[in-house]
């Protein structure tokens, strides 16, 4: 064909005999063409004998002949219902093994929503067909090393656990326990798949039948382990799978860098809230009360107290805000305070390193803090009593002498959100001396600069509780910065997780205190101040867990 | 304002464990363990080929120290309890795990047994050494911040040393962890706690027969934090001012957002 439509009118017949060289191309295409389908129709079977060609029968069956399993019909073998077609090879199998069978039949393989779609196992999908060997050999499918391998092809199977409910990830999950990894490194005398769940008669968890029903657990464990602890059963987990009802928040955990600690951050976040809230209702910093429950959940103690520094600052920040915004922050005695403040941080600082080389000079604080503790505390409860019960006065308490003999010294200063005209000497020096103290005690010292406040220099409660935030934004972030700088020990981290509850807490904190009456805030504070009074007292009585322990080196220096 | 008080309290009560989900790293696969922000300890797993003739196998994994711990001593004075001596623990490993195996229970059963250790240790003696609490007392440095020492001091503080690492999972013997399989391998695993030290790691595994050891073998791993939790902590570390005006900067941050946040919400 293709030579003659090459043909040239004016070619002799001599020319038309011998090919040109594209027609030469043409004709080896035309011969490779022939040959393809010569060797394509050749590797073909004929349709009448298609199908699977056989290999040689080996392993424990290798005895047998075709026949045993196929039927003498050869033609009914590719039936669907034919001989060791799916519907027919569990029974035929079952001819011979028949307590295998039997304990089959009853297996969620079996009967399970999956079986009726034909997506479960046979037995050939586990055991092979024509190379069975013995379950102990190595080579088999089913032998220890090789289950999870022979479970996962239908178990990590996407296409097929689209279909059903089954757990995505058990086989994978396995692979990461003790047992998984042990097989991974050929050690064969742990349990696999099949030793827990069974292999013929594999159950789903939730049926009271299985192995891995909860109710049976321990019993299952006990067929290898001679005794099952509480810890054991506890880490006996697959993902996905329902041994362990933990609810997913309960699981959370967080590993904070610096406080080197996995702790649940919906905790962290939960106490700041709380510290948060006492913050915007009393104007303190609740370092007091955020540091020991810091220290009691798993954070080491230097990291608790620093990065409360860093916490409180947010939280404060939040409530003077807030605070502003109601009238109640007078910054001008709020500076004056904190520049006393720091004055008498830097001293009492000073001071410490040079008590502490004294000797026990960290019990003798803890006394001194429960006897400040225990004065102010029971002051404030009974005159905020007193004020509750006879309503019909004032509800600032009174200004005393002290008062009186500081607005007659120098330096005058006007105070208008306090509605004081006092001299500047007194708020600095009631900051020099809430410094001193505070630096003593390793806390900010907001809960003893607000009785101060009020009932020293004579400031309205709810002014006071808003000034007093505004110190706090200024002296807890020195503070923070200090630690940050000096001792490394601020968790930035752990802060964020504080702030997202401490700044919700201080705004609830805030709208609190402005449905309180002042006597009632400064009740309240009272109690707060008696019950941590309290707490250290017991602390200090009574024998400690460890008698001995991790010595505490004081922040602040 | 209890409240709040027992608010939180509930949240802790609600806590049922701080043991989170552990994967197990093979020592042999993997030498190095990530911190990350996720870490909650991990399980490693150990394993190998016992010696011909090993009938039990102790192993020894030692993580990084730092420098001293300062520990005090608390005492009744009057009616008070208070710290009444300070010590200086020098020597000390930052992590000390110590597993055995029992010839007899090998691993599947409650072990009432509990002396392989000492069996173990009479035998080690025969090298100059010991594995155990007497292992710490013997490399311990005891330093006495007020006043001189007084005879036998060291094993007491030791003893108090031990049971506050051992509380929070850092120092332990556990006898019968470990499993010899009838082909002769032995595995078991060792629980990196969450407290676990940043550093390298020593795993010393000693093959014994009844009365001497046959051989001793040593590997190493790293513990070291990764990703941010190591970029946070490095910059907390190396650029402290600059750390630091960053958590101050982020607390005022936070605190504005917030009230500016709930003036607009609040509607007031």
């Amino acid at each position: 064909m293709i030579l003659v439509s090459n043909l040239d009118p004016r070619t002799r017949m001599g020319d038309v005999m011998r090919p040109s060289r594209s027609n030469r191309i043409g004709l080896f295409f035309f011969l490779a063409f022939l040959a393809g389908i010569f060797l394509v129709a050749r590797a073909t079977p004929a349709p009448a004998t298609r199908g699977k060609v056989p290999a040689p029968l080996a392993g424990v069956h290798a005895a047998l002949a075709c026949t045993e399993c196929h039927g003498a019909d050869a033609e009914a073998v590719g039936n669907p219902t034919g001989p060791v077609s799916r519907a027919d090879v569990v029974g035929r199998c079952g001819r011979c093994h028949a307590t295998a069978l039997a304990t089959f039949k009853e297996s969620h393989h079996a009967t399970g929503p999956a079986a009726a779609e034909g997506l479960t196992p046979t037995c050939v999908s586990c055991h092979g067909s024509h190379t069975i060997v013995r379950n102990a050999e190595t080579a088999s499918p089913v032998s220890a090393g090789r289950v999870p391998l022979t479970c996962s092809r239908c178990h990590e199977d996407p296409s097929l656990l689209r279909h059903t409910d089954l757990p995505y990830s058990a086989v994978e999950g396995f692979e990461h326990t003790f047992h998984g990894v042990a097989l991974a490194h050929g050690i064969t005398d742990v349990a696999t798949c099949a030793t827990c769940h069974g292999a013929h008669d594999v159950l789903p968890a939730s049926d009271p039948r299985s192995r891995v029903n909860p109710a049976n657990l321990e019993r299952t464990c006990a067929t290898c382990h001679k005794a099952v602890t509480a810890e054991m059963l506890a880490k006996v987990r697959h993902p996905d799978g329902p041994v362990e009802k933990v609810s997913f928040l309960s699981r959370l955990r967080l590993y904070f860098p610096v406080a080197g600690a996995a702790v649940n951050p919906l905790l962290i976040s939960g106490l700041g809230a709380l510290v948060g809230f006492l913050s915007g209702l009393f104007g303190v910093g609740g370092g007091f009360l955020m540091t020991p429950l810091l220290i009691f959940i798993g954070i080491p103690a230097a990291v608790a107290a620093a990065t409360d520094a860093a916490q409180i600052t947010a939280g404060a920040t939040s409530g003077a805000l807030s605070h502003s915004r109601l009238g109640n922050v007078d910054f001008k005695m709020g500076l004056v305070i904190v520049a006393g403040g720091w004055a008498g941080g830097f001293v009492g600082v000073q001071l410490v390193k040079v008590l502490r080389n004294l000797g026990n000079f960290d019990f003798f604080l803890k006394l001194v803090y429960v006897l400040v503790l225990g004065f102010i505390g029971s002051t404030m409860f009974l005159e905020g009593l007193r004020a509750w019960r006879g309503r019909s006065g004032s509800s600032e308490p009174g200004r005393g002498r002290l008062t009186l003999f500081f607005s007659r010294l120098p330096l005058q200063v006007e105070f208008p959100k306090c509605g004081l005209r006092t001299s500047a000497i007194l708020p600095f020096a009631a900051g020099f001396l809430v410094g001193v103290l505070a630096a003593f005690l390793g806390v900010g010292g907001g809960f003893i600069m607000l009785p101060t406040m009020i009932y020293i220099i004579g400031i309205p409660t709810r002014v006071a509780v808003g000034t007093d935030l505004f110190q706090i934004v200024l002296t807890s972030a020195n503070v923070s910065l200090q630690q940050a700088i000096t001792n490394h020990t601020v968790d930035l981290l752990l802060a964020v997780t504080l702030f997202a509850g401490s700044v919700i807490g201080a705004q609830f904190g805030v709208l609190a205190s402005k449905r309180l009456r002042g006597e009632q805030i400064r009740l309240f504070l009272a109690i707060i101040v008696l019950v941590v009074m309290a707490i250290l007292l017991y602390q200090l009585l009574m024998p400690p867990t460890h008698l001995i322990d991790f010595a505490r080196t004081g922040g602040g220096h | 304002m209890r409240h709040p008080i027992l608010f939180a309290l509930a949240l802790l009560a609600s806590l049922p464990s701080f043991a989170q989900q552990q994967t197990v790293t093979s020592v042999a696969g993997d030498r190095r363990v990530s911190v990350t922000l996720t870490f909650s300890g991990q399980e490693l797993f150990l394993h190998g080929q016992t010696p011909p003739g090993t009938r039990s196998v102790v192993a020894v994994m030692e993580g990084p120290g730092a420098g001293g711990v300062r520990l005090m001593e608390k005492g009744r004075v009057a009616l008070f309890w208070m710290g009444v001596r300070q010590y200086r623990l020098i020597g000390v490993p930052g992590l000390y795990l110590v597993d055995a195996s029992c010839p007899e229970c090998n691993g599947m059963r409650a072990c009432p047994h509990g002396s392989e250790i000492e069996a173990a240790n009479k035998v080690f003696a025969l090298h100059g050494f010991v594995v155990g609490k007497d292992d710490i007392s013997a490399r311990a440095e005891l330093e006495g911040l007020s006043g001189a020492l007084a005879a036998g001091e060291l094993t007491r503080i030791v003893d108090g040393f031990w049971t506050l690492q051992s509380g929070r999972g850092l120092y332990g013997v556990h006898q019968n962890t470990i499993r010899i399989n009838p082909e002769g391998k032995f595995y078991h695993r060792l629980t990196l706690p969450t407290e676990a030290p940043e550093g390298r790691y020593s795993v010393t595994t000693y093959f014994l027969a009844a009365d001497r050891l046959l051989a001793t073998e040593t590997s190493e791993l790293f513990v070291r934090k990764s990703g941010l939790v190591a970029w946070l902590s490095r910059l907390a570390e190396r650029r402290a001012f600059l750390y630091g005006i960053l958590c101050v900067g982020i607390a005022i941050a936070a605190g504005w957002l917030a009230g500016t946040l709930f003036k607009r919400g609040g509607g007031h």
